[in-house]
């Protein structure tokens, strides 16, 4: 008599080629979307206010980003910025120090008008017309903290500043 | 005595592709929590008046600084939570009211013969006014087609 055997099984698996592909295009997606390491200094704890214009900066070349708030128990603002990117850290600069000097002026003539801070010159100390100020203002500090900054910006002749805000979302309340 | 042959029946089962689809998922992850979309920022550019007296170094336009007043709004916070913004007759202490006193202000100056991108604007504000008060009353004036904006230093 002849043995019967079981037929062998062949199990197939299911098919991943679509799951690849569909997961592919996912990280495509979110490589080109998301901002990884990109960093302007920006102070993520300011809360900047709310405004219905503005638009989207395409770039942030030779942009300098000014966090500025309210210095606690002092009637001056505190303004950070990242000033070396190769560094990446952001410092504070003093509208006026122990010794009367304004670090943000003298940080911003540098931008503005070269390593010699003053207007005119060739090469490292050639003028910079489209430099341009980015301000990222607490939306609670009083004007009297954001005065000195702008001070700042007229003498150091920055012809651009920016105002950072927080796009307005309508909330339909029913 | 049976002899193995070549006539098996072979299925090609392909390479495992279990561990790619895994990496895939845990880059997919990585991405996801890491990443941030960039639609929640604006940016509002400014453009500042022109005048004669002051910092900044502004080369006079071709046909020399505007020789007429600028438009002052006159900006204080009563209270730290409200705004009051005065100009001329006009007075406003909402976004609403604040948008019908520039549309005001427009139609003044364009019956005036006068053209809104080159009327200047300067707003004057209160020591203790709050900076979300001041992109308030800046967005409201750019709205109603005011570009030359700018701030005079703190009363």
């Amino acid at each position: 008599m002849r043995r019967r055997v079981l037929p062998i099984a062949h199990v197939s698996h299911p098919n991943l080629t679509p799951l690849i592909d569909v997961v592919m295009c996912l990280v495509i997606f979110f490589m080109l979307v998301a901002k990884i390491g990109v960093t302007t200094g920006a102070d993520p704890t300011i809360e900047v206010p709310v405004s219905t214009l503005g638009s989207q900066l395409q770039s942030f070349a030779n942009t300098l980003t000014l966090n500025v708030r309210e210095k606690p128990a002092l009637d001056e603002p505190l303004v950070t910025a990242l000033v070396d990117p190769a560094g990446g850290q952001t410092q504070e600069l003093r509208v006026a120090d122990a010794s009367g000097k304004n670090q943000l002026l003298e940080v911003l003539r540098r931008l503005r008008f070269g390593r010699d801070g003053r207007p005119g010159g060739t090469g490292v100390n050639a003028d910079n017309d489209e430099f341009s100020v980015i301000i990222r203002g607490d939306k609670e500090m009083g004007y009297r903290f954001l005065e000195p900054v702008l001070i700042a910006c007229a003498e150091a002749q920055v012809k651009n500043i920016i105002y950072q805000t927080r796009v307005k979302t309508e909330v339909v309340e029913r | 005595m049976r002899i193995a042959t070549s006539k098996k029946i072979h299925y090609d089962s392909g390479p495992n592709l279990t561990p790619l689809v895994d990496i895939v998922m845990v880059l997919l992850i990585f991405l996801m929590l890491v990443g941030k979309f960039t639609a929640q920022d604006a940016y509002v550019r400014s453009n500042l008046p022109l005048r004669q007296q002051g910092a900044g170094g502004a080369t006079p336009p071709p046909g020399g600084f505007p020789q007429e007043d600028p438009l002052e709004i006159n900006l204080d916070s009563p209270t730290p939570d409200r705004f009051v913004a005065r100009v001329g007759q006009y007075k406003a202490e909402s976004a609403a009211e604040l948008n019908g006193v520039f549309r005001k202000l427009g139609e003044d100056r364009v019956a005036a013969g006068k053209t809104l991108e080159e009327t200047q604007v300067v707003i004057s504000p209160g020591r203790n006014v709050k900076y979300k008060f001041l992109i308030e009353v800046y967005a409201a004036a750019n709205t109603a087609g005011f570009r030359k904006i700018g701030f005079s230093t703190a009363r």
